[in-house]
C-alpha cells in the first residue's frame, strides 16, 4: 500500500478507535495490519487482470480526502418504494436502524463490527472500518416481508469511502427476498467496498436482486459470499447500467445435497463504464444444480469483464451445472473480456459452459427493416429481446418493470 | 407497377446482374426461373434493399418512385414485400410483437392511424386462417425452432398482414413438403388481386402448378434470356436449362 494511503487509513483508524466497540477491536487491528501490508490488486493478479483496482483507485480516488461519517441531509424516506416491506437504510456504509422502516423486528439487528475471517485486502478493509453492520436473521419456518436495502452515499462535501457489511442468515425452511438499490448525491468520488454474506440453512431460499445504476463518480467492489446447506435455493440477479467502476464478486459454496443456484446478470453499458462480474460456484456435494446466464450489451468505450468459475469436486456426482455469457458489442472501441472456466473432478455430471461475443445481427436487422420497421426501432427490438432474457428470475414485478424501463431508455433513448 | 431497366448490380467485385429488364403490371404473376447462380436471389435482394450490393447501372421505378434511392424500410412502406428464402431467427422477438411495430410504422408512413391492440389482434386472427398458422407459433421467438414449413407459412402470414402491392417470393417452395406447399400456395392465391403483383423466384415448375404465372422468365448469367407463358416452365422441367444455355451461348458468341 502506498505510504500516503497507509498514513490516512492509520490516522482515520486512530481517530475512530475510541468509538470502536471493544468486542471487535482485536480483529479490526489485525485487519488493518493486513491492509497495510498488502496492495490493492492490479494487472499482475489473475483475478484483476482486466480490472486493475490499484490503478483505477489511484487515478480516481484520493484516500487522503475521504471522510468516514454517516452525516447527511438525505431525505431517506422519499426514496423508499411505496410497498409493504422492510425498508432498510445504509448510509455511507453504515446501517441506520433509526432511519429504517422495519416490519420484521425479529430479523434485523445492528452489529458494531465483525470477527469474521477476511480473505483479501477488500475484506480486511471492510472489517477494519465497518462500524454498523446489518444482520438479517430469518428464524425457522418464518415468512418475512421483502427486504428493500437502500444504500445512500453522500459525497457533496468530501469523498466517501464506504464499507457496508451485511450478513443474512435464513434458517431452516424460511425464505427471503432482497432488493438492493443505491442512491447517491454529490460530485466527489465514492469508493464502495461492500461485503455481503448469506447463509442458507436446510430448505431455505434467498433471492437477491441488485440494480446498479450509478453516476460516474462511483467506484464499487462488491463481494457476495453465499453458503448453501442441503436443499436450499439461491437466486442472484444483477443489473448494471452505469458507474465509474463496478466489480461484482459472487462466490457460491454448495455445502449440502440437492442445492440449487441461479445467477442472472445484465450489463448494458456505454461511455467509459467498466463492469466486471466474477462468479464462482463450488459444487462439493452430489445432486446439485447451478445455472448461470450473464448478458452484455456494450457501446462506445465501455469495458466488460466476465469470469465464471465452476468447480465440481470429486464427491459431487450427478451435478448439473450450466453457464453462459453472451455479449453484443455495438461499437468498435467497446471491449469485453470473457472467460468461462469449468473444473470437473467428478465423472458422472452434466456441465456446459460457453461464451459468445458478437455484433448486432445484420441479417436480423435487414429482416425487420424489410417489414417496414426503421433502423433504430429494429435495432432496439433485437437488443431489448436479448436483454430481457435476463429478467426471468426477478421476484418483484415492479422491479422487472423498473429495469425494463431502464433498458428501454438506454436502447431507445 | 414496377419497371426494371437495364439493371446491373455487383457484390464486391463480382458482377451478378448484367442488364435486367422486367416490367410487372398490377394483377400479374411473374415467375423467375433459372439455374443455380444465375442471379435470381440477388435480384430479389436488390429489389428489397439488402445492403452489400452495388448498383452500377440501370433503374427501378416502383409506382413512379425511384426504388433504388429508398431504404429497405421505406420500400416496405411503399408496398414491397420480400418472402425470405431463409427466414432469419431472432431470439426473444415474436412475430406478433414485431409485426405490430411494422404494421403501425407502415400505417403512420401512409398517414393512417396506428391500430390499437384489439383491432390488430382481430386482423391477425383473420389472416392466420389463410395459412392455417397457430397463434402459439406467432408468440414464440421468431423462427426459432420452427420447421421449414412453419417458417414459410409465417412468411406468407406476414405478407397477408402487410398487404403489399408487390410481393417477391424468394424460393418459397424450398424446404416444403407437399402439404405445406399446398397451404402456402393457397395463401398466396388468396392474396392475389387485381391491385397487386407477385414475383415468384423458383427452381422448380412444381410451385407454378399451384401459383399459376402469367409470365415465366428465364434468368441466365444475370440477364433475362427468355420469356414465355406457363408452358415455358413445363418445357424447362422436361428439357432442363442446357438448350437455353446453348442458344444463349451461341447468341453471345455472335
Amino acid at each position: 500500500m502506498e505510504i500516503a494511503v497507509i498514513n490516512t487509513l492509520q490516522s482515520q483508524f486512530d481517530k475512530r478507535q475510541g468509538k470502536f466497540s471493544k468486542t471487535y477491536l482485536k480483529t479490526r487491528q489485525k485487519a488493518l495490519d493486513y491492509v497495510i501490508a498488502h496492495d490493492f490488486p492490479g494487472r499482475k493478479d489473475e483475478d484483476y487482470k482486466y480490472t486493475p483496482i490499484d490503478r483505477i483507485l489511484k487515478k480516481n480516488f484520493d484516500f487522503t480526502k475521504t471522510v468516514l461519517t454517516d452525516r447527511t441531509d438525505f431525505d431517506f424516506k422519499s426514496s423508499f418504494y411505496d410497498l409493504k416491506g422492510n425498508h432498510l437504510v445504509i448510509c455511507n456504509g453504515n446501517y441506520l436502524p433509526e432511519k429504517s422502516i422495519i416490519l420484521d423486528d425479529i430479523c434485523c439487528s445492528l452489529q458494531k463490527g465483525s470477527n469474521a475471517q477476511f480473505k483479501d485486502v477488500f475484506g480486511a478493509l471492510n472489517i477494519a472500518f465497518c462500524e454498523k453492520k446489518l444482520n438479517i436473521d430469518v428464524p425457522e419456518n418464518y415468512r418475512s416481508h421483502p427486504f428493500f436495502i437502500y444504500n445512500f452515499y453522500d459525497s457533496q462535501k468530501r469523498s466517501v469511502f464506504g464499507n457496508p457489511n451485511i450478513e443474512i442468515r435464513v434458517r431452516t425452511n424460511s425464505r427471503i427476498e432482497v432488493l438492493e438499490k443505491t442512491i447517491t448525491q454529490g460530485e466527489n468520488a465514492v469508493f464502495i467496498n461492500k461485503n455481503t454474506t448469506i447463509h442458507l440453512e436446510t430448505g431455505a431460499s434467498a433471492n437477491i436482486t441488485k440494480i446498479q445504476n450509478y453516476p460516474k463518480n462511483i467506484f464499487q467492489v462488491y463481494n457476495l459470499d453465499v453458503n448453501q446447506e442441503k436443499e436450499s435455493l439461491f437466486n442472484s440477479n444483477v443489473y448494471s447500467f452505469s458507474g465509474g467502476l463496478i466489480r461484482n464478486n459472487l462466490n457460491i459454496n454448495q455445502l449440502g445435497e440437492h442445492c440449487e443456484s441461479h445467477m442472472h446478470g445484465l450489463y448494458l453499458i456505454t461511455g467509459n463504464c467498466h463492469v466486471d462480474n466474477h462468479t464462482t460456484v463450488d459444487h462439493t456435494m452430489p445432486n446439485c444444480y447451478s445455472n448461470e446466464l450473464y448478458k452484455g450489451i456494450l457501446d462506445e468505450q465501455a469495458k466488460g469483464v466476465f469470469n465464471g468459475k465452476i468447480y465440481v469436486r470429486p464427491y459431487a456426482q450427478k451435478t448439473n451445472a450450466f453457464q453462459s455469457n453472451q455479449n453484443i458489442n455495438l461499437s468498435d472501441s467497446a471491449s469485453i473480456y470473457t472467460k468461462p472456466q469449468l473444473e470437473i473432478w467428478a465423472d458422472d455430471v452434466k456441465c456446459s459452459h460457453g461464451c459468445t461475443i458478437g455484433q448486432l445481427d445484420q441479417e436480423a436487422l435487414f429482416y425487420l427493416r424489410s417489414r417496414g420497421i426503421d433502423k433504430p426501432a429494429a435495432k432496439a427490438l433485437i437488443l431489448i429481446a436479448f436483454a430481457e432474457q435476463s429478467l426471468e428470475y426477478i421476484p418483484f414485478d415492479f422491479v422487472n418493470a423498473e429495469i425494463d424501463v431502464l433498458i428501454h431508455q438506454r436502447l431507445i433513448g | 407497377m414496377i419497371s426494371i431497366k437495364n439493371l446491373h448490380a455487383k457484390i464486391e467485385d463480382k458482377e451478378i446482374l448484367r442488364g435486367i429488364n422486367l416490367e410487372v403490371k398490377a394483377g400479374e404473376v411473374h415467375a423467375i426461373m433459372g439455374p443455380n447462380g444465375s442471379g435470381k436471389s440477388t435480384l430479389a435482394s436488390v429489389l428489397a434493399g439488402r445492403d452489400g450490393y452495388e448498383i452500377t447501372e440501370g433503374s427501378v421505378i416502383f409506382k413512379g418512385k425511384n426504388l433504388l434511392e429508398l431504404e429497405a424500410e421505406e420500400r416496405a412502406r411503399e408496398g414491397v414485400f420480400l418472402a425470405f428464402q431463409y427466414p432469419v431467427e431472432i431470439p426473444g422477438v415474436s412475430t406478433t410483437n414485431f409485426l405490430k411495430t411494422a404494421l403501425n410504422q407502415i400505417r403512420v408512413y401512409r398517414g393512417e392511424k396506428p391500430l390499437d391492440a384489439v383491432t390488430f389482434l382481430k386482423l391477425m386472427k383473420e389472416k392466420m386462417k389463410i395459412v392455417e398458422i397457430d397463434q402459439a407459433l406467432l408468440s414464440r421467438s421468431l423462427n426459432e425452432g420452427f420447421s421449414g414449413g412453419e417458417k414459410k407459412r409465417n412468411e406468407i402470414f406476414q405478407m397477408a398482414m402487410l398487404a403489399p402491392t408487390l410481393a417477391i417470393l424468394d424460393e418459397t417452395d424450398s424446404g416444403l413438403d407437399i402439404d405445406a406447399l399446398r397451404i402456402v400456395s393457397h395463401g398466396v392465391n388468396t392474396l392475389r388481386s387485381a391491385d397487386n403483383a407477385i414475383v415468384v423466384v423458383t427452381h422448380y415448375q412444381r410451385l407454378l402448378e399451384y401459383i399459376v404465372p402469367d409470365f415465366v422468365h428465364v434468368l441466365l448469367n444475370g440477364q433475362i434470356v427468355k420469356t414465355g407463358d406457363k408452358t415455358l416452365a413445363l418445357e424447362l422441367e422436361k428439357k432442363g436449362y442446357d438448350w437455353i444455355k446453348a442458344a444463349h451461348g451461341a447468341l453471345e458468341a455472335q
